[in-house]
């Protein structure tokens, strides 16, 4: 729809998520020369659409219900307030809304109990306000070179999500990993830690430098051995990135492989924290730890490779790591 | 004084020759790095792209003459200069003293300065070819050039 010449006001529009309610609102304001406006959109959960999710317009009286493609279109006030209603819904379910129109907006959701997004559209453009908002892995993860589920007594005595990314914190802190962030997955969350640079065998690279490196530096010093094995060979660098999936949610196949950047990118893309919303759920039974190693090798004259699979399994490099050993202390 | 002088055919051979043997050893190198040691992953070609044009144009250029002057009646009567002679070598092998000194540099640069290999090799091909024209420039005057016999 074509903006009207009275539309110059910045146009806010606000979503309110009830945990209790199971539903979600979301407000248009304020009002221009044109009165109303075509919302359209797509309603799903951890990328299943969401047929039947009741959408109504408290001002205009105008409801509909998402198609079994999870699609909808409604005529609103621009003062209208929608809301969203999926009752049935798990209530921590990935949600999906694109609005198109005078007001265009695109952005993800997660219900949470309390939780408010903010959206403030001037341009077309949306932006979610809302600083406890995770975003979403790439579900179903892509191919890992290796993966590990940790044994279940490691997280015997946690109770909620947020003591299990408590108890993964404190093994990797002593494991001297020094970043992780945070990310949703159906009924969980994933913690993708920072990449490192490692040894053929899966050790870390001795030499922190070397370690938090993406650079390969196979002469500290000249030896004669070294460099005559780098006169007729390549270096290559070993690289890896170890995401913590805490679910209890089947884990989907995918072909998908990762290409360094992105999994590089990764860390700095997630969240800085678990938020509460996520923590404070239950780890109950059917929940496990699986850590998916991506690692990579990057030759010196070429581009990096996701290495599939990866000689060492997953438990051997999260021993190498260091990271069993201080889950169990 | 006959010192002075050496046959042309001796000192074309003598100058083939150190280029023959100096390209056959680089090119040995670049065949063990590229078919044995796998050095450019999916690069191989432009490593070969980079030494044929710095040896073989000059090589070619050498053999064609010896093999004109070898056809002609007069060749054994041919002297040039002994200095300008040594001068040549001395160009051509400093040349090769250049060229050898890019490829053995390179894993140097990689491990201190993080330059991939052919990089390196790209990077040098400036300087590389600087020299180069002054050794072919030396050649070819050399090749063409006559003393009168004594």
């Amino acid at each position: 729809m074509k903006k009207t010449p009275g539309f110059q006001i910045i146009t806010k529009v606000i979503i309110l998520i009830s945990l209790l309610a199971g539903s979600v609102s979301a407000q248009v304001q304020p009002d221009s020369a044109t009165q109303f406006v075509i919302v359209k959109g797509t309603v799903d959960s951890s990328y299943h659409p969401r047929a039947g999710v009741l959408i109504s317009a408290q001002r205009s009286g105008k409801t509909t219900r998402t198609d079994g493609v999870g699609k909808y279109e409604l005529l609103i006030l621009r003062t209208d307030t929608l809301t969203f209603t999926y009752s049935g819904m798990p209530v921590r379910s990935y949600a999906f809304f694109q609005l198109t129109g005078d007001v265009a907006l695109s952005f993800d959701l997660v219900t949470g109990e309390g939780k408010q997004v903010a959206i403030e559209n001037d341009k077309g453009d949306a932006q979610t306000v809302d600083q406890n908002a995770l975003p979403m892995f790439p579900w179903p993860v892509p191919q890992p070179s290796a993966r590990y589920t940790l044994e279940d007594r490691y997280f015997a005595t946690a109770r909620t999500l947020s003591q299990v990314d408590k108890q993964l914190s404190a093994a990797l802190q002593k494991s001297h990993y020094p970043s992780s962030s945070y990310y949703l997955i159906p009924n969980g969350f994933a913690m993708v830690n920072q990449i490192e640079q490692i040894e053929p065998d899966g050790a870390p690279k001795a030499d922190p430098a070397e370690r938090w490196s993406l650079q390969v530096q196979p002469l500290r010093k000249f030896d004669l051995g070294n460099y005559l094995r780098l006169l007729f060979t390549s270096a290559t660098g070993h690289f890896r990135v170890v995401v913590f999936l805490v679910t209890n949610v089947m884990t989907p196949p995918s072909s998908s492989e990762p290409d360094l950047p992105i999994a590089k990118a990764w860390l700095n893309r997630g969240g800085d924290f678990l938020p509460e919303a996520i923590g404070r759920q239950p780890y109950g039974s059917g929940y496990h730890v699986t850590a998916l190693i991506y690692e990579f090798q990057k030759p010196e004259n070429g581009h990096a490779r996701p290495v599939d699979p990866s000689k060492n399994s997953g438990q051997i490099h999260l021993t190498k790591s260091n990271f069993i050993p201080n889950l169990g202390r | 004084m006959e010192n002075d002088r050496i046959a042309k055919s001796d000192a074309q051979k003598n100058l083939a020759v150190t280029w023959v043997v100096a390209t056959a050893v680089l090119i040995l190198l670049f065949f063990i790095q590229t078919l044995v040691g796998n050095k450019y992953p999916g690069q191989s070609d432009e490593a070969w792209d980079w030494l044929i044009p710095q040896v073989f144009p000059t090589l070619t250029l050498m053999f064609g003459v010896m093999v004109a002057r070898a056809q002609s009646a007069k060749r054994r009567d041919i002297v040039v200069r002994r200095s300008y002679y040594r001068l040549t070598l001395g160009v051509v092998i400093f040349y090769f003293i250049i060229l050898f000194g890019v490829v053995f540099t390179a894993p140097l640069d990689f491990a201190f300065n993080e330059t991939p290999a052919l990089e390196h090799l790209k990077r040098s091909t400036k300087i590389v070819s600087v020299v180069q024209g002054c050794a072919t420039i030396t050649l070819s005057i050399f090749f063409v050039s006559e003393a009168p016999a004594r």
